[in-house]
């Protein structure tokens, strides 16, 4: 697969769009922006990303400033630049590798198009006039090719379509009408739109011939904004809650409970950032990228359950009591002598924190969460939470 | 494509690093198949013990990056005030703002999603000409940079000219 990146412009013959493509680009995921939003502190990432940063640690990660996901705001402004970049860069970036091959290496077929372009007839057309005067001065025709390739969308702010594969497969859109061929071809093309367009008419070529291209004013004001989704006080609900809570939302309820907090921030995350968009997702959709965040991020939390951060995976069915109590059993054997030694009623080891007591403060944790289930009792003192207790 | 924000991250960062390299540096996925482990190589910066080397280290990235940082280790022998004996490489950039080993780092020389592979690589090389001596990894090769360096460059060179092949 190939992917468009900043660095493609350093080998064309304007290297200075470079930083205005990274400018145009989520710091985190460095993409283009997805639905940028705006931070109290200025800074803008993609809805996606920097509910994700604030889900983790709650700074902005630019310049780590709290921040909270209520206080994001829509960046639009970013979005419409964004979006007419995307259509105009294919052209741009055609037009920048073109002028590279006739001014170095000759490339016969996609000149000798050209030359026929030239020959043919005296149009007015703004497109053909920029390519004849190729071998004059790069800006006026930088300029030329700028306006041209963004001149349809400003009023209309057409929603981009996919075009990363523009230099993969040597295709390109046309910068009118979205559709797609060969590069050599655009130009020819484009004639075929030199008679002034009246702005609708745009639109209505659009509809017709490239279905994917929406107008985005209408989705944002017929449909009903998407439900957003509040955040849960995980530490307030047993794990039959959270599970109902989270087959509610039609979302997996496997795994331990630490998978099913992390799922469940992920899944309020993607429905969030999906209710911020102006082109939001179906449900099936966001389903199958919390299905993709389940199979990566999701299947580490879940294998990494025997490490101290993660002691959910104790609670699984298939958990391996023998193995743990083998693994851990040095540790128990201290646990069990130091709590005869400070005595049964006072349950103060749990408060320092070296490593082995960390063990005995998640176990702790487990086990308190069923003892709950079973008859509601309080904690029990450190010494009674040998493993094996409960579940297997 | 069904793939993760980690991985397309990570590919991005690829494409970017492979198309306008840094000095000095080259990094990449060891195979296809597993875009999270990266290897990369340093060259030792000129004007300090470490020139004319050239340093293998692995980078390995958690499911959830951006949000976390990738873990790097020298695959080689490398005497460095902030590389652990076992290779692994002990600096802020690559400490996520909660955790912090050594307790003396600013959060704000720590990882954040906005930083990079070659931040990190850019990073480790200047970590290479001057090493923090505040937070040893490696306590001995502290210790002999500190109060012996005419030893400390001398053992460098030595192991530099090993790992070419030349002693």
């Amino acid at each position: 697969m190939d992917v468009a990146d900043p660095s493609d412009w350093l080998k064309t013959t304007v290297p200075k769009l470079a930083p205005v493509e990274s400018a145009l680009r989520c710091q985190v995921c460095k993409d283009f922006f997805d639905t940028p939003m705006i931070t109290s502190c200025s800074h803008t990432f993609c809805s996606l990303c920097i509910r994700r940063c604030l889900t983790n640690d709650g700074k902005c990660p630019v310049c780590r400033t709290a921040d909270q996901e209520l206080r994001l705001r829509r960046n639009w402004t970013v979005q419409e630049i964004v979006d007419a970049f995307q259509i105009a860069r294919p052209s741009l970036s055609s037009l920048a590798m073109l002028e590279l091959n006739h001014s170095s290496v000759e490339k016969p077929t996609s000149k000798r198009k050209l030359d026929d372009t030239d020959l043919e007839e005296d149009t007015d057309d703004p497109i053909v006039t920029v390519q004849r005067r190729k071998t004059r001065s790069h800006d006026s025709r930088l300029s030329n090719s700028t306006d041209q390739a963004t001149a349809p969308s400003p009023n209309e702010a057409v929603q981009a379509v996919a075009d990363e594969n523009h230099n993969g497969n040597g295709s390109a859109a046309c910068p009118i009408c979205g559709q797609r061929m060969k590069e050599e071809a655009v130009f020819l093309h484009l004639d075929t739109h030199n008679e002034p367009d009246a702005p609708s008419q745009h639109n209505l070529r659009k509809s017709r011939r490239a279905p994917s291209v929406e107008v985005v004013g209408t989705s944002r004001t017929n449909v009903k904004p998407p439900e957003r989704l509040p955040q849960l006080n995980y530490s307030l609900m047993k794990d039959v809650a959270l599970r109902k809570k989270l087959s509610e939302l039609g979302i997996p309820t496997t795994g331990p409970r630490s998978l099913l907090v992390r799922r469940h921030a992920e899944w309020i995350n993607i429905v969030n950032a999906n209710a911020d968009s102006s082109r939001p997702k179906s449900k099936r959709e966001m389903l199958r990228e919390l299905d993709i965040w389940d199979r990566s991020t999701g299947r580490s939390i879940a294998s990494s359950g025997n490490e101290l951060n993660n002691a959910g995976s104790i609670m699984r069915k298939d958990f391996d009591g023998a193995a743990w109590s083998a693994n851990h059993s040095s540790d128990f054997q201290d646990l069990i002598s130091k709590a005869r030694n400070t005595g049964r009623a006072d349950s103060s080891p749990r408060k320092n924190g070296s490593p082995a007591n960390v063990i005995v403060e998640q176990e702790n944790h487990e086990s308190t969460t069923s003892a709950q289930l079973i008859d509601g009792l309080p904690e029990r003192p450190a010494s009674s939470t040998i493993p094996n207790s409960d579940d297997t | 494509m069904a793939s993760s924000l980690a991985s397309r991250r990570l590919f991005q960062e690829y494409r970017t690093l492979t198309s306008s390299p840094p000095d000095g540096i080259t990094a990449g996925p060891v195979s296809e198949d597993d875009i999270f482990l990266w290897e990369a190589l340093i060259q030792g910066p000129e004007g300090t013990p470490f020139e004319g080397g050239v340093f293998p280290a692995e980078l390995k990235f958690p499911k959830d990056y951006p949000l976390n940082p990738p873990s790097m280790k020298f695959l080689c022998d490398i005497w460095h005030p902030n590389v652990y004996p076992t290779g692994l490489v002990c600096i802020s950039i690559l400490h996520a703002p909660g955790e912090d080993p050594n307790h003396y780092e600013q959060a704000s020389e720590r990882w954040s999603p906005i930083q990079s592979v070659e931040k990190i690589l850019i990073s480790v090389m200047s970590m290479l000409a001057e090493p923090n001596d505040e937070s040893p990894a490696n306590v001995e090769a502290a210790k002999m940079w500190r109060e012996k360096r005419g030893m400390f460059e001398e053992r460098v060179r030595k192991s530099v000219r090993e790992g070419l092949g030349l002693a």
